[in-house]
């Protein structure tokens, strides 16, 4: 008998694990919804050094508010915090703002408030600075009125103000902020454990009734995407983003997991660098643009995560431009490159690094397709590091990157990196130098539009680039998600979703 | 005893006053701006310059490594760029990650590797030895990457049973610690392996076998005693080599140890992160090693340091 001892032991330690393994399996807790995310939450603060990242900005869609939003279906924008505003002349804008809205410590929000934000991020010197420039000074002439004055007038006020997310009065330019944030927004902050999870709990007294819907939000990070889709699969989260066309193609078919594909406001595109020979000529740049089959890349190795661009901006940016496509021609491509000296090719190089999805693939077919009209390209995958400093000096004949339109507006992009000013792509036009000046500075959205079309035009043309791709972007949820809406950019907001139990 | 104590600590501050110098000049060597990556592709040539200034790599390089050095001695290390935070409390936010994987995959190798070792030994040349044998070629063959998936696929994916990614309860140390043991226990059984036959052969051993000494007893008394170090040293090196983090299997498990916040910062010129968490890696090595040395002693008696 007491020989079998061991073996009974063995036996009833297997059992009990087996129990305690099958109960550690994931629950899905109530009013409790887990998503993974595709990039690294470098920190939360709006105002920081990482506010341009875009999980620093779907993070702030949930816990902060901004005083107005912009609705990319209706094309206006809407009061937030702010529930009116008027140009009272070309450099003055008066914001009445909304009453009776706390933040998450309790304090209350007031015009203070709305001054602290676009104080610090002045104060700061990160890559938001530049949006608030132009500001000159910020006056509370009541608890519930801001009146931001500007040097010159500033057609991009609204847009840019729709990255402002309110910060609490008084918030020192420091970084601790972003351990600890408070905002007004659906959720409050409760827990940031680095690449690990980022935690937060709905907020009872949010100003607009009945959000958030869930209790609890958890984001939760995973590096790689096999591993972001197994834990949906295996139920240990309910949501994640950015798959890869075929994750895409294989969970369509299941029953536990919806897909669904939505727009950006993000463009992929490649650069050409007209101070490097022969890249100088207009018809060698054209023939670039003859020499590449978009559509054969958007069919295949992006399908279901970009689709062909139609302009130099994202079609549901504001300003946009939809052109007709280049067209794919070798012949024509072939004949550009003779008139120009170049019946038998040259040597270039593509420079790019890997921050896109399907960056790799997507410049292999490049330098495949261009090899077909003779153009030998060198295909150099860099650091990212590396890349951004050659990137910035100018330091590269080809560039393959894209941008995003943070802020929904077409001068974010147009203003930003093609003004000769910005020295980004070599390119100088002092037609548009001058058209982009216009535009910032024309406070009626009617005629900036005007100008930035001309703008559109002029770099699809004759262009510094190769506008490739729209991004797409997709969302895979278990079923048991309810009401996710399709936001009009890669800027999403769960505040409206619910969970089934 | 003594002399030899402060012998080994000036040795190892030496070490460390080497570590820390290359590493500085290293990260400043790398092609690439802290500034420019801080900033992105969204900053304006001004405000990256500004930016350079506020992390003082405005300066010359020996002004640099002077205010670094300072800083260092007083246990400074800086502020991350990209975090905001301070950089030596990054490094022990993730300790405690690093130290739970890298403890628990050198307890479970001790225990499997002396039961493995001390099996193929006691039945060399049988069936069971070269099943052994065989095994643990094989797990020190197969990549932990690869091993790390396959395991998620089937006991995370198929079967349910354990969680596939993340650090929370204890189920989520499982996968990670039998991915990064397996290669491990096939090194260590190897090696107690031929530790346990040489040392068996020995006089001693027979003698104690003489003597009426039960098997078992010759096993623990003796022969591992006498077979320990060489399996302590690699102990001491394997878990040196994991207290600096295991990047690719953090990925796999989504794990948040050293070995990711070390990669991370090297891609975003983080310098203040780099010197600080391989500064700690540094320090952690050459702690182990003396305590692996300091361990001879005990194990064997006849060694003695003067």
């Amino acid at each position: 008998m007491s020989r079998r001892w061991p073996m009974a032991t063995i036996l009833i330690s297997v059992a009990f694990i087996a129990t305690a393994i099958g109960q550690a399996g994931p629950a899905a807790s109530p009013g409790t919804l887990r998503i993974s995310y595709p990039q690294r939450v470098i920190n939360l603060d709006p105002q920081g050094t990482a506010a341009a990242e875009r999980m620093t900005i779907i993070l702030g869609r949930h816990l902060f508010d901004t005083l107005i939003t912009w609705d990319a279906a209706a094309k206006k924008f809407q009061p937030a915090l702010a529930e009116r505003w008027r140009s009272l002349d070309p450099t003055t804008w008066e914001f009445q703002l909304r009453r009776g809205v706390r933040f998450h410590d309790g304090s209350e929000f007031t015009s203070a408030a709305v001054a602290t934000s676009i104080e610090r991020t002045q104060a700061i010197r990160g890559p938001i600075t530049p949006l608030f420039a132009a500001v000159a000074s910020v006056e509370t002439p009541d608890p519930y009125r801001v009146v931001i004055k500007t040097r010159t007038p500033m057609g991009t006020l609204l847009s840019n103000l729709t990255l402002l997310h309110i910060i609490p009065a008084g918030t020192p330019a420091t970084t601790a902020f972003g351990e600890r944030p408070i905002g007004t927004g659906p959720f409050k902050f409760v827990e940031f454990v680095r690449d690990t999870r980022v935690v937060l709990d709905a907020n009872p007294n949010y100003w607009r009734r009945g959000i958030p819907k869930l209790q609890r939000l958890i984001w939760v990070d995973i590096p790689e995407l096999s591993g972001r889709i197994t834990a949906l699969e295996t139920g240990e989260i309910d949501m994640t983003v950015q798959l890869t066309p075929e994750e895409i193609r294989r969970l369509k078919g299941s029953q536990a997991i919806k897909i669904d594909i939505g727009p950006t406001f993000y463009t992929r595109f490649i650069w050409i660098n007209p101070t490097h020979k022969p890249w100088d000529d207009v018809k060698v740049r054209q023939a670039l643009q003859h020499a590449l089959n978009i559509p054969a890349i958007t069919s295949s190795l992006v399908a279901g995560i970009a689709k062909p661009a139609k302009g130099p901006i994202a079609s549901n940016v504001l300003c946009a431009t939809d052109f007709e496509p280049y067209g794919y021609n070798t012949t024509l491509a072939r004949r550009l490159l003779a008139e120009a000296g170049y019946p038998r090719g040259f040597d270039t190089e593509l420079k790019w690094n890997d921050a896109l999805p399907r960056e790799r693939e997507v410049a292999d077919a490049i330098t495949g397709q261009l090899a077909l009209v003779g153009i030998r390209v060198k295909n150099t995958l860099q650091p990212r590091a590396i890349w951004l400093d050659d990137l910035l000096k100018l330091n590269w004949d080809l560039n393959l990157l894209g941008t995003g339109a943070v802020t929904g507006d077409a001068d974010y992009t147009l203003g930003r990196l093609y003004h000769s000013r910005a020295k980004r792509t070599g390119y100088a036009n002092p037609e548009v130098d001058s058209l982009l000046e216009q535009a910032a500075s024309t406070v009626d959205t009617k005629k900036r539009c005007e100008m930035y079309r001309r703008v559109n035009e002029i770099l699809w043309t004759e262009g510094p680039a190769v506008f490739l791709f729209e991004s797409l972007e997709s969302y895979a949820y278990r079923t048991r998600v309810q009401g996710f809406k399709l936001p009009a950019s890669e800027i999403f907001d769960l505040s409206d979703v619910s969970v089934s139990p | 005893m003594g002399r030899y104590l402060v012998r080994r600590v000036l040795s190892a501050l030496l070490v460390i006053w080497g570590v820390i110098t290359i590493i500085f000049l290293v990260v400043r060597v790398v092609p690439g701006d802290p500034a420019s990556v801080l900033l992105g592709t969204f900053a304006t040539p001004e405000l990256v310059a500004e930016q350079r200034a506020k992390m003082g790599l405005d300066s010359p390089l020996l002004v640099q490594y002077g205010l670094f050095i300072r800083q260092a001695v007083l246990g400074d290390w800086g502020r991350s760029y990209h975090e905001g935070k301070e950089a030596f409390s990054l490094v022990l936010e993730r300790l405690p990650a690093t130290m739970e994987l890298a403890v628990a995959a050198i307890a479970v190798t001790i225990v499997l590797s002396f039961v493995f070792g001390s099996l193929a030994a006691r039945w060399v040349q049988s069936p069971v030895d070269q099943a052994i044998g065989g095994l643990s070629l094989l797990g020190q063959a197969i990549p932990n990457f690869w091993l790390g998936l396959v395991l998620i696929l089937i006991f995370a994916r198929r079967l349910n049973w354990l969680p596939s990614f993340g650090r929370d309860t204890l189920w989520h140390l499982i996968l990670p610690t039998v991915t990064l043991s397996v290669q491990l226990i096939g090194v260590m059984t190897r090696l107690i392996r031929a530790g346990i036959l040489e040392t068996m052969s020995q006089d001693f051993v027979r003698t104690a076998r003489a003597k009426g000494v039960a098997e078992a007893a010759v096993l623990t008394h003796h022969v591992y005693r006498n077979m320990m170090i060489p399996v302590v040293t690699m102990l001491g090196l394997q878990l040196g080599a994991l207290l600096g983090g295991v990047v690719v299997l953090e990925t796999v498990f989504a794990w948040p140890g050293l070995g990711r916040l070390i990669v991370t910062a090297i891609n975003n010129r983080d310098y203040p992160v780099v010197q600080a968490s391989v500064t700690f890696a540094a320090v952690t090595v050459v702690f182990l090693n003396a305590l692996v040395d300091l361990t001879y002693a005990y194990l064997d008696p006849r060694i003695r340091y003067g």
